[in-house]
């Protein structure tokens, strides 16, 4: 029974190697992270062509390097390998889910450490509360892409139109 | 009999299966309730590893422990706004321009601590605290740059959620596979999961705070830096120069703690990787740079 419990491991190994890569054209991927752009070329801050949230839909068609080109409804463009998963029941948030997608296809309640778990562990950790807040605060902060660009450009780090 | 042809058949048929596609393949073709279709289901949904949390599973982990860091009272955030937003623009310039950068469900942000203890905690999930003591032994924003960039290797490498005990995550994956696709949970389940989070938050913690990440971990974080350094365009040799700057002031408690010694480091970082300065660049890096650290 050995050897046939070996072969079962290796698949069980191999499988979750291949559950984040896309291999075929056509398979379906899940958007993994709260925001991002499907963008006209293969490269960060690339014209975005659309805004993609947690939960959307993608059709992959190929990869170069890291970056997936990619459908969705009927506009192609590039998307991050690190933005998507391929595993169906990936767990998601639902904090950047769009409202007329339900939580079942989204796969938004599913079990997993979720804003459930984190509000029970709320719950019986009150002296955190305040510091929440302020976690909070930090991660409602973010800087607008066109600023970063801005800022690479006049520390000499990029160069204009690039 | 017939259960051991199912089991058979599936033994057979999974070393030839070795791919996703094929695993969904049988999925699709076997029933839900039966035996082989449990298997199929059972080893599709099997999670081994941290590196197989999802990425809003690392976003939640990360906010408790930064969470947690926060109620330390000797952790307070400083409320220098003109610090922060730039520490902000240093570190997402790393982030946006480097395809290895693993982006976290929210992206990277960015807290400076109010404290002069030498320490920086990067936690999963991309929450990336620097204190104002670390911040002190820059003297460029290329060396700014080396200590943000050393952050986002540990959250690219996922080095945070690697310090959950295996105990921990196992049993937590285990109670996830059953019945992962259901659509609520039940007040036990919910205690259950709850305090296995409980246990993995604590872990990491102890880790960032306490004990450190292991010489090997820390070694790949200076090179991966490094690495991102030189693809924003920063001077790769920021790294080196802050760890000097580190050995030569020595100190105690913080990173001089939880950190391999900044000369062995700067040593397992090897040969210096060749770097054209861009004197004007340079020089507009460093004018801003002294606007918001004077120096």
């Amino acid at each position: 029974m050995k050897q046939p419990a070996r072969a079962l491991g290796l698949l069980v190994i191999l499988s979750l190697l291949a559950a984040n890569v896309p291999q075929d054209p056509g398979a379906t991927l899940t958007v993994t992270r709260k925001t991002t752009k499907l963008r006209a070329q293969k490269k960060l801050f690339a014209t975005a062509i659309a805004d993609l949230r947690e939960g959307d839909k993608l059709q992959f068609e190929r990869r170069e390097g890291a970056w997936l080109a990619v459908q969705l409804d009927t506009v192609k463009g590039w998307v991050h390998e690190n933005d998507v998963s391929t595993n169906p029941e990936v767990r998601l948030s639902g904090e950047g889910v769009r409202e007329n997608y339900s939580a079942s296809e989204t796969s938004a309640a599913r079990k997993g450490f979720n804003p459930q778990v984190e509000k029970q562990y709320r719950t019986g950790n009150p002296n955190l509360e305040s510091a929440f807040l302020l976690v909070d605060k930090l991660q409602a902060r973010s800087v607008p892409e066109a600023e970063v660009r801005t800022f690479l450009v006049e520390g000499g780090l990029l160069k204009e139109g690039q | 009999m017939m259960r051991r042809h199912l089991l058979l058949l599936l033994l057979v048929a999974v070393p030839m299966a070795a791919c996703a596609a094929v695993m969904n393949a049988l999925e699709d073709a076997t029933p839900e309730d039966s035996v082989a279709g449990k298997l199929v289901r059972g080893t599709n949904r099997l999670r081994k590893s941290f590196q197989d949390l999802d990425p809003s599973e690392e976003h939640f982990i990360g906010r408790s422990v930064a969470a947690q860091i926060l109620a330390m009272p000797e952790y307070r955030l400083s409320d220098d706004q003109a610090l922060l937003a730039y520490v902000e623009r240093v570190g997402n310039a790393i982030a946006m321009t480097n395809d290895k950068v693993r982006q976290p469900f929210l992206g990277y942000r960015f807290g400076v601590l109010a404290t002069e203890e030498v320490n920086a905690f990067a936690c999963p999930g991309g929450l990336i605290l620097v204190s104002h003591g670390l911040i002190g032994k820059t003297r460029s924003e290329d060396e700014l740059a080396a200590v943000l960039a050393h952050e986002i290797a540990h959250v690219t490498l996922q080095h945070g959620v690697a310090a959950i005990q295996k105990a921990n995550l196992a049993e937590a994956f285990t109670y996830l596979g059953a019945g992962a696709a259901q659509a609520t949970m039940s007040q036990e389940d919910l205690k259950n999961l709850t305090g296995l989070f409980d246990a993995s938050v604590g872990d990491v913690v102890k880790t960032l705070v306490t004990s450190g990440y292991s010489r090997e971990s820390e070694e790949q974080a200076d090179k991966l830096g490094r690495e991102l350094l030189a693809t924003t365009g920063y001077d790769p040799q920021g790294l080196c120069r802050v760890l000097q700057c580190m050995a030569g002031d020595g100190g105690h408690g913080g990173m001089f703690g939880t950190h391999p010694a900044p000369q062995d480091r700067i040593a397992s970082l090897g040969d210096p990787v060749a770097f054209a300065i861009d004197a004007a660049a340079s020089r507009a890096r460093q004018k801003r740079y002294g606007a918001v650290l004077k120096s």
